[in-house]
């Protein structure tokens, strides 16, 4: 079920959370979990087998791990990464490893095949062409986080199924995150005694979660969607458009992302709150960064922060000679672009994440040396904004291959953008193109001044108060308004659904 | 919660005067001629335009042997002076991207038996595989009952519905603000022009029929029955070049809705598509319209056989 979607609007949510409310404590987890079910099976009703058996698999294997001693332990974590990672690899990763084999296999001049996965429907069960279960890396990398926490002996097993199906399944984070930790959402859960979970309704709560909604469906539905019909126009016909276009539409591909993904997290933050738990942060103003590092600190933390405690440290982290230092780095890197899809625009996407840091630890002190040279050590101010300005446009780069539909399409764009006449013409044809009207482009450059602006956020996290009286009416009445009157409606997915 | 009650209707209510105030400050504010929201999110439409004229002259509440009905193959293809010119009256109902979801609106409010015993709807699958946002916008502007506006909106089951039946009403006063020079009264318009050579043809597109435009299309029939209309179903000439694999998806639809309904209803598909010798380029106007020269061909054809049917009178 999409939370852009009138089913979820006006049906599900308020039915959910009016339930919550009504039934008593003890009932309470019920109720969450086969909503989560009717939220989950909304998408392909089958796939929920798919996230019955890795909450089967690592439900046993918590428990099995935590009454073990010795390298048994050792063997069910190994057990349950093997389950996790082995889902990952048939559903997501089967076609991209077998199409990149038939490649190299025709290469060299043998014959090789071996069907694809998308060619299968499981007996007509599934539509053609439909393999990829929605938010399964979120899930799985939810899920393995639970064993592993239980094996560092960080959270006890938990033994009642349904709780820990809950964990897994919790709507507001199950298909696109954050990707919660069991000593944050699983302790919540547990928090209240006996079998309950805890909170009543409380007003301050629930209105502010209501808020955090509000913005994230006001960053889907007018900014990233109307960024959106752009950049899929411009994406979909690369070779169509000179540098201003192209230009543009990368730009507005990351406020798109950013919007999308964000905008998906404070819905989910939000709904969680409404209930009265609180998920994990997930982005803190990213495009504000100064360095890729700081920048890694602010996108998808639940993302960056899952691959530092399971994979950076436990490869050795910086705590190894240097080399080995950058090459942990850059594997994490890659491993996080292959996470979020099986294509080679993604692994190159994460490649240059890891480049950039890389480079930076490499030329740390040829930076020092030039903010001396240039004098701008004594201008930190401005330091910092060039800064803010070299990361955003690093990143930026970055989204060209994430964004594009395949690796020739992201040099294809550079190529355009360095070698085409640079005329406003190209401009004015796509915005005939769109139909784009002259009220679309000041919403749209509203919408991303409020996106930049850190106190809307400093609001919405509670960091600075809201503002109250007519004001605050004003404001929040105006962001539904907003949201009414100028969002794009429709059936339009998140773009973190598909991984 | 009581608390959470009051605050909610505060809110609430702020929005609805600030939804109103918003909607009522772009509606009146001008831009170089143009309401300031024309064309925000692509339906914000302008009030004005074909469907805006035959409207207005559908309510002079003349007679007709036959209306027709259906979406641009409709008004651009189906020529009310071919009629005449054989003793027919006929009056063209059709508008921009019109699916079944909107034809039932305008049939509902504005086709009576008195006024015409017969309608041809026309059938084209590119009007039965959308949500129709394209019909519903041009329609809630452009009907002349409030009635027939707001069921509309109301039965398109979205919030742009709402917007869209706001918008009529703020413009309620106003005059028309655009008219199309390709109208020729009688709900028909026309180009004369004929294709030029780089004209891009659909091609290997699935056809997904949607669900709610295949239900409102029964309903349509149904409602024709109900008010002792006869139907006839109609596709116009499309060019060869067209893709016919998907007519024929279309087809085997069509053929089983036939199939379903009462033969005391006589109902009857004249499926035109494929069947003629006219040129790609010289008789129409674009991928899939007919120009003046091939409307005029095609709709001799339909009314010699309308009346080899028994659908006309002999004249």
């Amino acid at each position: 079920m999409l939370f852009n979607s009138a089913e979820f609007c006006l049906l599900f949510f308020p039915l959910v959370t009016g339930l919550y409310f009504l039934l008593p404590k003890s009932w309470r987890w019920l109720l969450l979990l086969t909503a989560s079910c009717w939220f989950y099976m909304a998408f392909v009703p089958l796939f929920i087998l798919i996230l019955a058996f890795t909450i089967g698999v690592d439900y046993v294997a918590g428990i099995a791990i935590e009454r073990a001693e010795g390298p048994r332990r050792k063997a069910y974590l190994i057990a349950s990464i093997i389950a996790n990672v082995g889902v990952l690899a048939v559903f997501k990763y089967w076609d991209f490893l077998n199409g990149n084999l038939t490649t190299l296999f025709s290469g060299i001049g043998l014959e090789y095949h071996v069907p694809k996965l998308k060619e299968w429907t499981f007996f007509g069960w599934l539509p053609a062409g439909m393999v990829l279960p929605i938010g399964l890396s979120f899930h799985t990398f939810q899920s393995l986080s639970y064993t592993i926490e239980v094996y560092r002996r960080h959270q006890k097993a938990e033994h009642r199924f349904g709780v820990f199906a809950l964990y897994v399944m919790f709507y507001p984070q199950l298909v696109a995150g954050p990707i919660e930790r069991p000593g944050n959402l699983l302790n919540q859960l547990n928090a209240a005694e006996g079998h309950g979970i805890r909170s009543d309704f409380d007003y301050a709560r629930v209105v502010w979660g209501l808020k955090q909604m509000l913005w994230g469906f006001f960053k889907k539905l007018v900014i990233a969607d109307r960024c959106g019909a752009v950049v899929d126009q411009v994406y979909g016909h690369i070779g169509q458009y000179e540098g201003p276009s192209l230009l543009l539409a990368t730009y507005l591909f990351a406020f798109q992302i950013y919007c999308d993904f964000s905008g998906y997290t404070d819905i989910a933050l939000g709904a969680a709150r409404v209930m009265g738990f609180d998920l994990m942060v997930n982005f803190r103003t990213p495009y504000r960064s100064a360095s890729i590092s700081e920048f890694w600190s602010r996108w998808h933390i639940s993302l960056s922060s899952w691959f530092r405690d399971y994979l950076y440290i436990p490869l050795g982290g910086n705590r190894v000679a240097k080399w080995r230092w950058y090459y942990n780095l850059f594997i994490v890197f890659i491993v996080s672009g292959f996470w979020h899809g099986a294509n080679w625009t993604y692994i190159i996407w994460g490649g240059l994440h890891g480049l950039y840091l890389v480079l930076a630890l490499v030329y740390a002190s040829f930076w020092k040396w030039s903010d001396g040279a240039t004098g701008l050590v004594r201008w930190p101010r401005l330091k910092h904004w060039i800064n803010v300005c070299i990361t955003f446009h690093l990143v930026v780069a970055a989204w060209v291959f994430f964004r594009a539909n395949n690796v020739q399409d992201a040099f294809t764009l550079f190529e355009r953008v360095a070698s085409t006449p640079w005329q406003l013409d190209d401009l004015l044809h796509l915005y005939d193109e769109l139909g784009i009207s002259l009220l679309d482009i000041t919403l749209l450059l509203t919408g991303l001044f409020l996106l930049i602006d850190p106190v809307v956020d400093a609001w919405i996290k509670r960091e600075r108060p809201w503002p109250t009286g007519l004001k605050g009416q004003l404001a929040f009445a105006g962001m539904a308004v907003a949201i009414l009157l100028f969002g794009y409606f429709g059936s339009t997915s998140f773009i973190y659904f598909q991984f | 919660m009581g608390r959470f009650g009051t605050q909610g209707l505060k809110f609430f209510a702020t929005a609805v005067v600030l939804y109103l105030f918003v909607f009522f400050g772009l509606t009146h504010m001008r831009i170089m001629g143009k309401q300031a929201i024309y064309r925000t999110n692509d339906y914000y439409q302008w009030k004005g335009g074909v469907a805006y004229a035959k409207f207005k002259e559908w309510e002079e509440g003349q007679h007709y042997d036959a209306v027709v009905i259906g979406s641009s193959h409709a008004y651009r293809g189906y020529d009310p002076r071919v009629f005449d010119a054989r003793g027919y009256r006929m009056f063209n109902l059709g508008s921009s991207a019109q699916t079944p979801l909107s034809t039932y609106a305008v049939l509902e409010e504005y086709l009576e038996k008195e006024r015409a015993p017969l309608v041809i709807i026309d059938v084209y699958e590119n009007s039965f595989d959308q949500e129709g946002l394209e019909s519903v916008s041009d329609l809630t502007q452009n009907m002349s009952s409030d009635r027939a506006a707001f069921r509309l909106a109301a039965s398109f089951r979205d919030l742009r519905g709402m917007n869209m039946f706001t918008l009529r009403m703020m413009n309620k006063n106003g005059p028309s603000m655009w008219a199309d020079p390709d109208y020729k009264g009688a709900g028909f318009a026309i180009k004369a022009d004929s294709t030029g050579t780089g004209v891009k043809y659909d091609a290997g597109r699935k056809l997904r029929l949607n669900a709610r435009q295949k239900e409102y299309f029964v309903k349509c029939l149904d409602l024709c029955e109900e008010r002792g209309i006869r139907v006839v179903l109609s596709t116009h000439f499309a060019p060869h070049q067209s893709d016919q694999a998907r007519h024929s998806a279309f087809a085997t639809f069509l053929d089983s809705v036939l199939a379903g309904r009462d033969p005391d209803d006589r109902l009857r598909w004249f499926d035109f598509s494929y069947d003629h010798d006219l040129d790609d380029h010289a008789h129409f106007c674009d991928h899939n319209h007919l120009n003046e020269a091939g409307a005029r061909i095609f709709n001799e054809r339909l009314v010699d056989s309308l009346v080899a049917a028994g659908f006309l009178p002999q004249r």
